[in-house]
């Protein structure tokens, strides 16, 4: 029994092929013009990897912002539940997850599970997209880097500088400050991070209790961000296994619910 | 006279007021859901709000808040009107009078009269502003450009003291109204108007007790549009309507025309929700759940609470329009009110309530306050709750709902 889930997100769509307890394979796409032609071609390259027909999909269900103009989906289902169904399958054997950081595009959310694993509350930024994916990656083009070194650039920093606005716009007139000081980048970045970190832990403090603490979305990727998450929170920050897809996984397995319940 | 420039800003805003209000009628008129009646709710919401019409020959008086019985009005041959706005277009217009942080309910009623955007406005002889928030009490002030006003103190603490030298104050009120209606109340003229009311309140009863059922026969939008438009009518005509209504309803449940069962039942709670501002109920039933509860004060609570009078005189009768005013309101701008929190948790059970949706206007400090004391109600009882904080814009209509449905959701695999 194969299943495929399709997460469009606002930068990147991203795609999943899985059976009831496996991963199989994963593919992303800039999210582009055409949400269905991506689709498409992410599904063909699902089963090219999975080594399967299109026949053999027994369902496709999305999630995220374009999940309704997928048209080859069969269901769909939001973010949040999408996530809450994902880590089923991406937070390995020893994490129970009682709360879930989800870094995306142009959100963020913090999800907080009940002990069988079910979404018992949940809140969104729903002011702006700082300290979500777009805003590090505004600040890496500044930097004069990429998005997937920033995380390991910062790790290295001994100092790390202040940055204190949390508007995209406002931390980069800070951040061209910054540089003009002669401050080194991996000392922004750290401070970018740490900036970050403080804005999420205030979300999620609310929502700690006894269980782990779950980081998804592609934001998970960034290494940087993640020790300065535990040093906010002083805990413990799992990573999930495909972080970047867990939206998709729990769109599949979401639908593989729908179905075995028919 | 206006001068051109104004005329011509005028007529834009207006146009787009209507546009507004048009798209909010068309939401409604296309709820898949008969009810015999209601058609003759949006007609009257349509000639008011779309063309404006003359609702009535009885010198208007308006009012805000919960706090000015409608009773005394009625009875000095006034039409009271509730001035709180709902519409987004005003906001606009408001905002350039009130400071940005303000509430969009003051900014649009400041807006529809800046604007003169209805006949309601334009004709108000006096404006009663009760003083209740801090945005009703610079509100006030402002008003005075476009009308009479009669500010009246609310003292922000219930107690035997304080209620004392209200009923001075609603008797200086009631001369207020007398000098613009020319008419004095008489004991049999407030009498008819307590029973006009009272017989409102019992229709008004009757539908929420059809919300109550577990087979909806009525969905949360509509029965806000019905209670809402309970302002902008004449009462004795709204009395008829709404029995219609409720007839038309029995016949639903006897004939078993209900909703789908498994609908998440929505407390709906926080800062006014006035028409046409119906983004979060419509969004919130557009996506699966059904609004069965409806704690907001241009809603169910306007005509929840009937007057109790004990003692038949003119006086007596004073006396009990003011303790209804007052000792039920759950207005969070009260210090200590803790009334609110049983009447949720009442309202919780009688409605059979799987999830709380608690509306903060962006502004509305007092409300945002007592957010905190309902989430520990809702944890306390483990009913999930959702706050939104918005004004009326409806740019933010996508984000929201992204967390509406999740919220859904999360109910619905619960």
């Amino acid at each position: 029994m194969y299943y495929i889930g399709l997460d469009g997100g606002s930068t990147y769509l991203k795609a999943c092929l899985i059976t009831k307890d496996k991963v199989i394979a994963t593919k992303v796409l800039s999210s582009g013009i055409s949400n269905n032609e991506n689709a498409n071609q992410l599904i063909k390259g699902l089963c090219h990897l999975g080594n399967i027909k299109e026949e053999q999909i027994n369902g496709i269900c999305s999630t995220g912002y374009s999940r309704r103009s997928i048209d080859i989906a069969d269901d769909n289902v939001s973010e949040i539940t999408a996530h809450a169904f994902g880590i089923r399958l991406t937070s390995g054997q020893d994490v129970t997850p009682r709360l879930v950081i989800d870094i995306g595009g142009q959100d963020m959310k913090v999800i907080s599970l009940n002990e069988k694993g079910k979404v018992d509350n949940f809140i969104m930024n729903d002011k702006c997209a700082a300290g979500t994916g777009k805003f590090i990656e505004v600040i890496a083009e500044i930097l004069d880097t990429t998005i997937d070194e920033v995380g390991s650039l910062s790790k290295e920093s001994k100092n790390p500088a202040d940055i204190n606005s949390t508007c995209v716009v406002f931390a980069q007139t800070e951040i061209i400050s910054l540089i003009a000081q002669k401050k080194d980048r991996k000392d922004i970045l750290c401070g970018l991070h740490a900036s970050m970190a403080k804005r999420i832990g205030k979300m999620a403090r609310k929502y700690i209790k006894n269980g782990d603490i779950l980081m998804t979305g592609g934001g998970a990727k960034n290494v940087g961000l993640i020790q300065a998450l535990e040093d906010e929170l002083m805990t413990d920050i799992f990573v999930a296994e495909n972080s970047q897809f867990n939206g998709a996984i729990g769109a599949a397995l979401y639908g593989m619910s729908l179905k075995e319940k028919e | 006279m206006k001068d051109q420039a104004f005329l011509r800003r005028k007529e834009r805003y207006v146009r787009n007021f209507v546009r507004l209000t048009n798209k909010t009628l068309a939401n409604l008129e296309e709820i898949r859901n008969e009810i015999g009646g209601i058609e003759l709710i949006y007609q009257k919401l349509s000639n008011l709000f779309v063309e404006n019409k003359l609702i009535t020959d009885k010198p208007i008086i308006g009012t805000f808040c919960y706090m000015i019985p409608d009773e005394i009005i009625i009875a000095a041959g006034g039409f009271p009107i509730k001035l709180c706005g709902g519409n987004y277009i005003a906001q606009i217009a408001g905002d350039e009078i009130a400071p940005r942080d303000s509430c969009p309910v003051v900014k649009s009623a400041l807006g529809s009269f800046e604007m003169e955007l209805l006949s309601i406005y334009t004709d108000c002889k006096l404006a009663i502003v009760p003083m209740s928030c801090d945005c009703k009490k610079k509100m006030a002030e402002k008003l005075v450009k476009y009308t009479k006003v009669l500010p009246l103190h609310i003292p922000s603490v219930k107690n035997e003291q304080n209620f004392k030298q209200l009923i001075p104050l609603y008797k200086d009120a009631i001369k207020h109204i007398e000098n613009e209606t020319g008419k004095k109340i008489t004991e049999s003229s407030l009498r008819k108007a307590i029973n006009l009311t009272k017989s409102i309140n019992r229709e008004a009863r009757k539908l929420m007790d059809f919300k109550k059922k577990l087979d909806t026969v009525i969905t949360g939008s509509q029965a806000m549009a019905i209670v809402n438009a309970y302002q902008y009518i004449d009462r004795e005509e709204y009395l008829s309507i709404l029995k219609t209504i409720n007839k038309s309803l029995k016949v639903k449940v006897k004939k078993k025309e209900t909703m789908k069962r498994n609908k998440p039942r929505i407390l709906l709670t926080g800062s006014p929700i006035v028409f046409p501002n119906y983004k979060l109920p419509y969004s919130i039933e557009e996506l699966g759940a059904i609004i069965v509860a409806d704690e907001t004060c241009a809603g169910d609570r306007m005509l929840n609470d009937p007057v109790l009078v004990i003692d038949k005189t003119y006086e007596g009768m004073v006396r009990a329009l003011v303790v209804k005013s007052i000792l039920p309101c759950t207005c969070p701008t009260f210090s200590s009110n803790k009334e609110r929190i049983y009447r949720l948790k009442q309202m919780i059970k009688d409605y059979q309530v799987d999830g709380i949706l608690y509306n903060v206007l962006r502004g509305c400090i007092p409300y945002d306050f007592e957010q905190k004391a309902v989430e520990q109600l809702s944890k306390e009882l483990e009913i999930p709750i959702i706050s939104i904080e918005t004004d009326y814009n409806t740019e933010d209509t996508e984000q929201i709902k992204i967390r509406l449905e999740a919220f859904v959701e999360m109910i619905k695999m619960k």
